[in-house]
């Protein structure tokens, strides 16, 4: 009883100068801040309406009328400290514009609660004096007991909701105030809980209520901190040194209080002594690495940043660079298809020879946005029912052009419209299938693109058929054909075959890549082969059936 | 004759259209911005609209707001024809009711007149 005695006043007298210390020190940190004032007056309310009397009860001796006034003064304060509590709360969430009605009617309720609880017996019925509870016990009204309690929990509740629904909604730096705010709160209930419901509950006792009662203490810090510091540390780190306090303080307390032994204490004085050693440097471990992680985070959310930049610079400039590409398209397409009467054929060829150039800056547009699109995974795919055949035939139409040009062929081997099961039913050979139709045009259009262009003599045959569940589309030419080497290459962004680089130097080399990209996309795949050179080369999408 | 309002700001553009469309025996109505877009599209009810979507002043998706809520004209169909390649702004449009969201650079004005009788008939 003695140590547990001594122990008390050691806590006692701790907490009553750190709670000075923090009120002190937020007030002379801002002291024309309005948040700071509220924080200041809400401590002092706390230590006197809350510690000083039961430091009084413990030390002096009271008259019966004190010892029922007393009571009575703590509930006013109870009243009057959540006037506090309130305005420094909205004050803190920078929201004293939005409740106008609460800002007066919180007030005015405290007030006319404290005035009736001091001059009238409406709230407190009486006290008894008890051992436990550190000196008295005070018995409420029913009907006290309900407004007073209502009233503080009703508060409660509103305040911890606006600060969670601010930390849900607010940005980084005020994201971590808020966040100190709501772990004080958390581990103020957490240990309130354990001392003040379960012990009391659980061992029927209420000795160890003041451990409830000061752990306000923490709260108080953790919000002191967080309004006087402008770089605040991760919370981490808080909790981390808290914990390392925390068995610092009991082990230090330990060799002080409940140890007699000279040798013992000095031998648990060198264990506090390598704690505390170890504690720091875990302490600054964990910073470190927050520092680290928080760079790093920086550095990611820049990247982000300057990712989308990238995309936005590249639509809009896609867009300009469409603009005139639209038009030149646009009137050779009409001068070609005769709209402004017949123009000689020598004519007509050069004119094509236009048209196609300004097909392949199109072209080369659209694959520079799809390929960024692919590589900062914004291509996203719009999932259809849909024939393949038609695709097909599509991706082909729009080549005609440039084959004719190079006096090719391009065939399509299209499948049997229906064959017959054995059943003697009708089977159609090509289902529909769940795909991004344009981007599977896309693919295909790349594909046989890049057979002509490596075509000089022959052709291209294009096939498509059912194969074990799975639908496959062959494109084989008659071209200069593929080495190992580019064969391994082929798919990726940005590079050409050796081939390519000789006779040709049209196109960045995108098609492949991008076709690939669209076809994986669809959790198909695609592969080239080829003899050798001068052999030709065939490709293979493979599109599993959806 | 059926009648098809292009709303498209740059000149050069709109007339190649219109040139075209005319040929093809559309009457064609022009306008280079939202306003007068919605103030020809109440006048003159066309039968399509052309609607490109980068205009000077407000874009071409607070037409195609606009145009859903009055009663006069929100039948109409409308293809939009834009060379802004956005995922997002292309999604808007097809919530908006757009019919279709044509790339204009992959067009030949012959395959857009193609696609729009397609819608008139």
């Amino acid at each position: 009883m003695a140590t547990i005695f001594q122990l008390h006043q050691v806590i006692l007298f701790l907490t009553i100068s750190i709670g000075l210390w923090l009120a002190f020190w937020v007030y002379f940190a801002g002291k024309t801040k309005k948040t700071n004032k509220y924080f200041f007056w809400m401590v002092l309310l706390w230590l006197t309406g809350e510690i000083v009397p039961y430091f009084l009860f413990r030390n002096v001796l009271l008259s019966q009328k004190i010892l029922f006034f007393l009571p009575k003064l703590e509930i006013a304060f109870v009243f009057i400290f959540f006037i506090f509590f309130y305005l420094f709360s909205i004050n803190f969430l920078k929201e004293t514009n939005k409740f106008p009605l609460l800002n007066k009617l919180i007030p005015c309720t405290a007030i006319v609660g404290a005035f009736l609880s001091i001059f009238t017996n409406l709230f407190l019925e009486r006290v008894e004096l008890t051992e436990e509870r550190m000196g008295l016990n005070l018995i409420l009204t029913p009907g006290g007991k309900i407004i007073w309690l209502g009233f503080v929990i009703i508060i409660t509740l509103f305040i911890l909701s606006r600060f969670l629904l601010n930390y849900f909604r607010t940005l980084r730096e005020n994201k971590l105030r808020f966040q100190y705010f709501l772990i004080g709160v958390f581990i103020w209930a957490i240990i309130n809980l354990v001392f003040n419901v379960y012990f009391p509950i659980i061992y029927n006792t209420f000795r160890y209520a003041y451990f409830g009662n000061y752990v306000i203490f923490v709260f108080f810090g953790f919000t002191a901190y967080a309004i006087v510091k402008r770089e605040l540390f991760g919370i981490k780190v808080v909790l981390t040194a808290l914990l390392v306090g925390l068995i610092a303080i009991l082990l230090f307390l330990d060799a002080v209080l409940f140890t007699q032994t000279l040798g013992i204490q000095i031998l648990k004085g060198i264990i506090l002594v390598i704690f505390l050693f170890f504690g720091y440097s875990l302490i600054k471990s964990v910073l470190r690495e927050i520092k680290l992680r928080e760079e790093l985070g920086i550095a990611y959310q820049e990247l982000k940043k300057l990712d989308e930049a990238k995309m936005e610079f590249l639509s809009i400039a896609s867009h300009q660079l469409r603009t005139p590409l639209t038009v030149i398209k646009g009137y050779l397409s009409m001068i070609l298809d005769g709209d402004y009467g017949k123009i000689p054929e020598k004519v007509q060829e050069k004119m094509k020879d236009v048209y196609l150039s300004s097909e392949r800056l199109i072209k080369l547009v659209n694959d520079l946005l799809s390929a960024t699109r692919i590589e900062t995974g914004k291509m996203e795919l719009k999932l259809k029912k849909a024939p393949i055949e038609p695709i097909i035939e599509q991706a082909i139409k729009e080549l005609e052009i440039k084959v004719k040009e190079k006096n090719l062929y391009l065939r399509f081997e299209k499948p049997p419209k229906e064959s017959k099961l054995p059943t003697g039913q009708a089977k159609k050979q090509l289902p529909e299938m769940l795909i991004d139709s344009e981007k599977i045009k896309e693919a295909i259009y790349n594909i046989i693109d890049n057979s002509i262009r490596y075509t000089q003599k022959g052709g291209i045959t294009i096939k498509c058929k059912m194969q074990n569940s799975k639908c496959k589309i062959e494109v084989s030419d008659t071209g200069t054909g593929l080495t190992e080497d580019e064969l391994s290459k082929l798919f990726e962004s940005f590079s050409r075959g050796a081939v390519g680089s000789r006779l040709y130097s049209e196109g960045v080399g995108l098609g492949l890549y991008i076709a690939r990209k669209f076809i994986e996309m669809h959790n198909g795949t695609i592969r080239a082969e080829s003899e050798g050179k001068g052999k030709g080369s065939s490709f293979c999408i493979e599109l599993a059936m959806k | 004759m059926k009648k098809i309002l292009i709303i498209e700001d740059e000149k050069i553009l709109s007339s190649m259209y219109k040139e075209k469309f005319e040929m093809e025996g559309f009457e064609i109505f022009e306008a280079k911005d939202v306003i007068d877009g919605l103030k020809l599209a109440k006048k003159e009810k066309p039968d399509l609209v052309i609607l490109d979507i980068l205009l000077p002043g407000e874009n071409g998706l607070s037409f195609l707001k606009a145009q859903k809520n009055e009663p006069s004209i929100s039948k109409i169909p409308i293809i939009v024809f834009s060379n802004l390649d956005d995922p997002k702004t292309k999604e808007k449009a097809d919530e908006l009711g757009a019919k279709k969201y044509l790339i204009k650079a992959n067009y030949e004005p012959r395959e857009l007149v193609k696609i729009i009788k397609k819608y008139l008939e």
